[in-house]
């Protein structure tokens, strides 16, 4: 009590007052007011001073990183340098940031170079060869770490410019809607919003470009004034599509959705001010957004809970290589100058993921990219596991084939943060190797007695403990909004197998290989275990309990002299069960039968009855199928009721008929029956185009604390556990059943 | 060998012999014209001068077994298991009488017709011991016996050689059953009779001191009432010539002033001197003379007019004792040696480039004979300020060869540092079932096959100041079955002379105070093996234990390098500023040097109230020390505490940084009582408690030696900067703690001001 008074004076005395800053989890404080300072301190605008302390840095850096400790000193070199990033995280700002990413660096490079120089068997031994394996993937980790965080450190968070007055000025804009096999509901409120996008009628055009050349298709565009485009062929697919309509049409810009997502009005107010601005600018890029939960989030129960892969994505790196100007085309939702896109012969064909390619060819020809960090546009995610798995085997494979045929590293033309940008975006998709590496290597000595790392096992403690948790807390730091923290091992870790003979047969040879699961599309219309998807994991989990087994029995009889290395293995395999766990809980597929999604939005309506009764409320959620209403009070009416429903935008009414599905205390549902193209139109106007629609994206999630994040990794993990204990039980008592039926029979 | 040989027949010939002996000697020449060792002596002088005077007084050492090397009971196995145990006669002794007693057991399997043990002298069988069944059960068998005193030389061999059979068939070489065991505390009983030698001072430094006797050497210093300073460092010269030659055997040399001790003696007089009948005589003189007094005791008187004079015959004494001949001789004049380099003391490995095995090792001594052959064994001394931080190892290649045969599959070269293991070989290039192949035969026809090299670390915490290389052949005995066991003891394994051990790449640069360093190689005064950059300190009078124990510790110094204190200065504490910038040992008693009064801020202990007290180390040395297990005096010895509250028995050895100049060391002596400096000492006279010499505080009682860590460290020696700040930084990780935050906040910084910079061109409208 004493010392806390004391530290309260001093604090008084020397105004070290700390509060928190609104809507954050950082402090401002005195470290805060010393860091400006610091920033914006005359001597730096000495010529010179900034090279010499910056070399100055750098070599001292070296010399720590270099510097060998014993374990004691390790031990409290880690604990003062961690308790001093413990001490600094909880203030705000992107200076405090960046000290703590500079501090991980540190430490995590000293670590690999601990392990490189000390814990590296001399002699080539069944050791060496699991321990070459495991600093491969280290180093591999490593690297995405660096360059991730060089890849995020200053989001550009770019902001819309408004276009001219004079619309005269406007540049004439063709929507692409590639379509191959999709149904019609999927594609028709893209195009009607498409439609619905806020530019002068004569210089939009939509193309809904038709690789199944279907009828249906043709009647609905000239039904609602878009234009039908086909070719006679299907080579190079969406690509492929495009570049066949580029011929057929004139547009100076050209903004392509993937059939489902269904742009705003604002989209392209949003977007193209930017080309107007910078002549070099070549395409923009805006957020992919989806109403429905990917498989994960589904399977899980985390939906809008925690961000999910995508948002890291495009909340964070993205926004990051924007600094670089290393934006990628992501396929969809972006706007491109035609004239960029021909000079570079049009979308690129030679490798699977034509998107990325494509602006990486852009950028070798010295054009600029831009990414606007503002959801304009809205989709599904995918429906099923093995559809999703499907969809990044693609990237990964894509991203593996242009590594080997336009390797962003020797590319010409590129800037060098340009190709790290690049060059992380493609390494992050070979983490299948590694990631398998790590969820075995403690096996290896479970089985086969091997020492993977040539050290005590305190020893390993010091070094990699602080490497781990300093890295963490600064990807926390910097992802936090976007990420939470031990999320992502489990998306790799349902991954890792499925990508790593993609990437590596791409690597090999590009050409080679077709490695997509069969999607299974749609509605999820039963609970079932995806025995497919979890095969290989069930493998490891299995050694992984076998392991866990050895474990105990080395840590008690074959080998208690070395308890701590035995420690420390189980240690990490109960982890890697953990993750394998909550792997599992993802394969256990929850059903999904909902025909439309539901989206939340608190709008002001109003509610006209059959006798004329009206009464103002807000929705809370819509879809395409109807509207949840908030009552002021219990509305008496019946269930099957008509009625209208009136939504306001600004000042611009939109009114609908609807049929009362269910009225339960304060909720009013309604339902759309049979809705006339007008009254569809005005719904997607209403609803999926307003231009506010999306803008609570992100702003959902609590903040990540990485302990939070285990935490919740654990749950599910016990979750999955649990599930596949009852699973297990279940297949027993049927296989029993049916064995005592097949021997009663006999 | 031959000169030395031929020296003893040389000095046999005219010796002059009491007549008992010479009696004695006469009746065994005649029963045995083939007396080995003094069948030259054809003239013994019966009835000379000294033999009418005295009787001759004989004397009795016992040599037991473990003192001849066997630490533990001797056990013999085999059919011929053998031992062998080395032992000398002082020169200026022989032996008229010898009898062995034996404590042994034996396997009561062996048959007694054809078993036997033989005791052997010098190759000649002297006895034989028969082992009969009807041995004493439960109690070793007992036995003594005489040896015919002839079977002497000056260096003998003691042989055990077990016949030992269980059977009459066929049977098994290395069967279980054939052993005896020697008990280690059998002696041999020496009858002993000295013989006087001539003065000669080609003799030297017989018969002061005698490489033939193992016991501690105790040689007694004479000076006036009141010697020079240059005649006690003439002294100190001397002495630690006679510390080098003593070597482990520990070097004593009692002072008595203007008195001559009963027995032999060196005597220090300056030309106005004299004691008794002895005076010192003009120029620089050594003199071998008889003792004035006592009959067969020898004096070495050292003399000169002036103190340059003095240190110019003890320096002939140490340097040219080879050329000095007769009785007196003078010396003109004679040339300094040229200057020590640092670290090249002889006894000392050198550690600027890598060492030959030969160098260290004697070549017979390189290889072994035999399945059951004794380590070949290398000694040598590394300084002690090797700076082996973050060092895999000392790299030693080695170069091998040994019998290689399809049969010993498990034959292993092993590697032991101070008698822990470091690295064993295998020696079987013959994998398999040991059949002969074409590539093994090809390997049996190229000699060179045999031949290995190997690269060795050692583990430099392993080592220390003295160490000992030990190479171990061991050879497989492959069991053939019965009847088809014998041993052709052709197996050999040597170790070539060029292989080399390497410490050149390691710095000079050690924390000090301390002890432990000093009491083992005298550093750092031996860095400079001739001890110049050193100074020793006496009191302005000293008195004959300050001056004992400053003979003492030259003795020391010369054990340690190998290689005379030539160029240390001494000094009496008034003119210590003559030495300020040399590393200083200081000797006091008694309140007697003033010294201690000036440096009592720099001293461990600190005086309060007539009471004394050990300075406590501040509290972060104290936990550091209690951490690193060095704060012996804390409360694990509240008696050492005590010990010196009396204040009147204090005896202690006291190291720190010189007061007078940075990076020098200083070492105080001290006793209250001048008597208790031999306890002093008598450290490195008996040599048993060195290993309790630590830290840099000691204190020492009757019984123990107490050690603590009181004192500042401060470092000494040479590292390369980079080195040194990795050095730095290890010793206090806080300081890559507070570089790290420095260097993470300044990089940033300019992190923060680029991206800004580069985030705004990003964002200008103005492209």
């Amino acid at each position: 009590m004493k010392i806390r008074r004391k530290l309260a004076s001093f604090r008084a005395r020397y105004r070290w007052s700390s509060r928190s800053t609104v809507n954050s989890l950082y402090r401002y404080g005195l470290p805060n007011k010393w860091g400006d300072l610091l920033i914006d301190h005359q001597a730096w605008s000495i010529p010179g001073v900034m090279l010499l302390v910056g070399v100055a840095c750098a070599l001292i850096a070296l010399f720590i990183i270099a510097v060998p400790f014993t374990l004691w000193e390790q031990f409290l070199f880690s604990l003062a340098f961690g308790g001093l990033a413990m001490y600094i995280r909880r203030y705000v700002g992107t200076l405090v940031t960046l000290v703590l990413i500079f501090m991980s660096l540190i430490v995590s490079t000293r670590y690999i170079y601990w392990r490189i120089t000390e814990t590296f068997g001399a002699s080539l031994d069944f050791d060496m060869l699991f321990g070459v394996g495991l600093i491969v993937a280290e180093l591999y980790a490593w690297a995405v770490l660096v360059i991730g965080f060089f890849q995020t450190i200053w989001p550009l968070k770019r902001k819309p410019i408004p276009m001219p007055e004079d619309t005269s000025l406007w540049p004439s804009v063709d929507i692409f809607i590639p379509s191959y096999n999709e149904p019609l509901a999927v594609v028709r409120p893209t195009v009607i919003a498409a439609l619905a996008l806020d530019w002068p009628r004569d210089k939009l055009k939509v193309y809904i470009l038709d690789d199944g050349r279907r009828d249906e298709f043709r009647v609905f565009a000239e039904s609602v004034g878009a234009t039908h485009v086909t070719r006679t062929n299907n080579f190079h697919a969406k690509a492929g599509n495009i570049n066949a309509a580029l011929p057929n049409t004139n547009g100076e810009l050209i903004a392509i959705f993937d059939c489902d997502h269904i742009p705003t009005r604002s989209f392209l107010q949003m977007s193209v001010g930017w080309f107007l601005a910078d002549k070099k600018l070549a395409m923009v890029q805006t957020p992919h957004h989806f109403l429905s939960p990917d498989p994960f989030e589904r399977n899980l129960g985390k939906f809008r809970h925690m961000p999910n892969e995508g948002e890291l994505f495009y909340g964070l790196v993205q926004d990051g290589n924007d600094l670089w100007n290393a934006t990628f085309f992501c396929g969809s939702c972006a706007v491109i100058r035609r004239d960029r896109l021909l000079e570079v012969g049009g979308i690129a064909v030679e490798t699977v993921t034509e998107d990325a390619h494509t602006a990486l060819k852009l950028h070798r020809l010295g054009y600029n990219t831009a990414y606007l960090g503002i959801v304009q546009a809205a989709g599904l995610a995918t429906e099923s596991l093995s559809a999703h798995v499907g969809q990044r085997i693609r990237w990964a494979r894509g991203m593996a084939q242009i590594f080997r045929v336009d390797n962003p590293i020797l590319a010409k033309g590129l800037n060098w943060p340009q190709r790290l940008c690049y060059a992380n975006a493609m390494m992050h998709f070979f983490y299948g190797i590694p990631r398998i590496i790590f969820l075995t290597a403690p096996l290896s000595y479970m089985f086969f007695e091997a020492h993977v790392i040539q050290a005590s096992a305190d020893l390993i403690a010091v070094y990699a403990l602080p490497h781990l948790i300093h890295a963490n807390v600064a990807n926390s730091r910097i992802q936090g909004k976007y990420r939470h923290t031990f999320w992502a091992e489990v998306y790799e870790t349902a991954l890792a197998w499925y990508i790593l003979l993609p990437t590596t047969v791409a690597l090999i040879n590009p050409k080679l290989g077709k490695f997509n699961v069969t999607a299974k599309g749609g509605m999820v219309d039963r609970e079932y275990f995806d025995w497919d998807i979890a095969g290989p994991y069930l493998t490891i989990l299995g050694l992984n309990i076998l392991g866990l087994i050895f474990g105990f029995i080395r840590l008690f009889w074959w080998n208690s002299d070395e308890w701590g290395t035995v420690l420390l293995n189980l240690l990490w395999t109960v982890y890697n069960l953990m993750l394998l766990f909550a792997t599992l809980a993802v394969a256990f597929e929850t059903r999904q039968i909902r025909k439309h999604w539901r989206v939340n939005l608190n709008l002001p309506a109003m509610v006209r009855l059959q006798n004329g009764r009206t009464m103002t409320c807000h929705t809370e959620d819509f879809s395409e199928g109807g509207f949840a209403l908030r009552m002021p009070a219990h509305l008496d009416v019946e269930q099957e009721a008509h009625l209208h429903l009136a939504i306001f935008r600004g000042d611009r009414e939109f009114s609908f008929p609807g049929i009362v599905a269910s009225n339960q205390g304060k909720v009013l549902r309604i339902r759309f029956d049979d809705m006339q193209m007008e009254d569809y139109q005005m719904l997607v106007a209403a609803t999926f185009s307003r231009g506010d629609a999306w803008q609570e994206w992100l702003r959902e999630h609590k903040t990540d604390h990485p302990l939070t994040g285990l935490k919740e990794v654990f749950q599910i993990s016990v979750t999955g556990f649990l599930r596949f204990n009852t699973l297990l039980g279940e297949l027993t008592r049927k296989y029993y059943s049916s064995f005592k039926a097949r021997r009663e029979q006999a | 060998m031959t000169s030395k040989a031929g020296m003893n027949r040389g000095l046999r010939t005219q010796m002059g012999v009491a007549m008992v002996i010479a009696a004695l000697l006469c009746s065994m020449l005649s029963l045995s014209a083939e007396a080995k060792t003094r069948k030259d002596d054809t003239v013994i002088q019966l009835g000379t001068e000294d033999a009418s005077q005295n009787k001759v007084k004989l004397r009795v050492v016992n040599y037991s077994l473990k003192q001849m090397g066997a630490q533990k009971p001797v056990m013999l196995r085999g059919v011929e298991g053998s031992m062998l145990f080395p032992f000398s006669i002082r020169s200026d002794e022989v032996v008229v009488g010898a009898k062995l007693k034996l404590n042994y057991n034996y396997s009561p399997a062996m048959l007694p017709e054809l078993s036997h043990l033989m005791v052997m002298m010098n190759d000649e069988v002297v006895h034989v011991l028969a082992l009969p069944h009807d041995k004493d059960k439960g109690d070793a068998n007992r036995t003594e016996f005489d040896i015919d005193p002839r079977f002497f030389t000056d260096f003998n061999k003691l042989k055990f050689k077990l016949i030992g059979h269980y059977t009459y068939k066929c049977e098994d070489p290395m069967h279980s059953s054939l052993w005896l065991e020697l008990s280690n505390l059998g002696v041999i009983e020496l009858t002993l009779a000295p013989l006087t030698l001539e003065n000669d001072l080609k003799l030297l430094p017989l018969p002061f001191f005698d490489r033939r006797d193992n016991a501690n050497l105790d040689l007694p210093f004479v000076f006036s009432a009141a010697p020079s300073l240059g005649t006690l460092k003439a002294a100190g010269v001397t002495a630690s010539w006679f510390g080098g030659l003593a070597s482990y055997r520990g070097a004593r040399f009692p002072v008595t002033l203007d008195k001559l001790p009963e027995g032999n003696a060196v005597v220090f007089l300056q030309s106005n001197e004299h004691i008794g009948t002895l005076s010192g005589s003009n120029g620089a003189s050594v003199s071998l003379l008889s003792h004035p007094t006592v009959p067969g005791a020898k004096l070495l008187l050292v003399s000169g007019s002036n103190d340059e004079e003095m240190l110019r015959a003890a320096r002939a004494i140490t340097l040219n004792h080879n050329s000095l001949t007769g009785q007196h001789a003078l010396i003109s004049e004679s040339t300094e040696p040229p200057a020590r380099k640092p670290y090249d003391a002889p006894s000392w490995l050198p550690t600027d480039r890598p060492v030959h095995f030969g160098e260290l090792a004697k070549l017979d001594d390189l290889q072994v004979h035999g399945y059951f052959n004794d380590p070949i064994k290398l000694d040598f001394r590394i300084p002690p300020d090797l700076f082996t931080w973050r060092s895999a190892g000392v790299p030693v290649d080695l170069k091998y060869r040994y019998t290689n045969l399809p049969y010993n599959k498990s034959s292993s070269l092993n590697i032991d540092i101070n008698n822990r293991f470091v690295q064993a070989m295998a020696l079987n290039d013959f994998m398999g079932d040991g059949s002969i192949t074409e590539k093994t035969a090809a390997l049996l026809r190229d000699g060179d096959e045999a031949k290995r090299e190997e690269s060795v670390l050692i583990p430099p915490y392993q080592l220390i100041a003295r160490n000992q290389l030990q190479l171990n052949y061991y050879f497989d005995m492959t069991k053939e079955g019965e009847c088809r066991d014998n041993y052709l003891n052709n197996m050999q394994g040597s170790i070539d002379a060029d292989s080399t051990l390497d410490f050149s790449q390691f710095p000079h640069y050690a924390p000090l105070p301390d002890l432990a360093a000093f009491a083992n190689l005298g550093f750092p005064y031996t860095r400079m093996a001739d001890l110049s950059d050193s100074a020793v300190v006496l009191p302005a009078q000293p008195n004959a234990g300050e001056i004992g124990l400053y003979l003492s510790v030259m003795g020391h110094m010369g054990e340690s390098t190998g290689y005379p204190a030539l160029r240390h200065t001494l000094v009496s504490s008034a003119d210590i500023d003559q030495v300020s910038k040399d590393d200083l040992i200081v000797i006091a008693s008694s309140q007697h040097q003033d010294l201690l009064h000036k440096w009592a801020d720099y001293l461990p202990i600190v005086e309060q109230d007539g009471e004394r007290h050990v300075r406590e180390p501040n509290i972060f040395k104290r936990l550091y020390y209690r951490w690193a297990g060095l704060d012996t005096l804390g409360s694990d010895h509240p008696e050492a505490k005590l010990s010196f509250k009396g204040g009147s028995s204090l005896a202690t050895i006291m190291a720190f940084e010189s007061p007078l100049h940075s990076k020098r060391s200083a070492v105080v002596m001290y006793a209250d009582d001048a008597s208790d400096l031999t306890k002093i000492g008598d450290i490195f006279y008996s040599r048993t408690q060195i290993a309790d010499m630590q830290g840099d505080f000691i204190i020492l009682d009757n019984k123990n030696v107490v050690n603590a860590r009181v004192s500042d460290t401060y470092y000494v020696g040479d590292l390369d900067w980079y080195t040194k700040l990795r050095w730095l930084i290890t010793q206090h990780p806080i300081i890559a703690v507070l570089l790290g935050l420095l260097i993470a906040i300044l990089l940033a910084v300019l992190m923060y001001r680029m991206l800004r910079k580069i985030a705004a061109k990003r964002l200008s409208t103005k492209h």
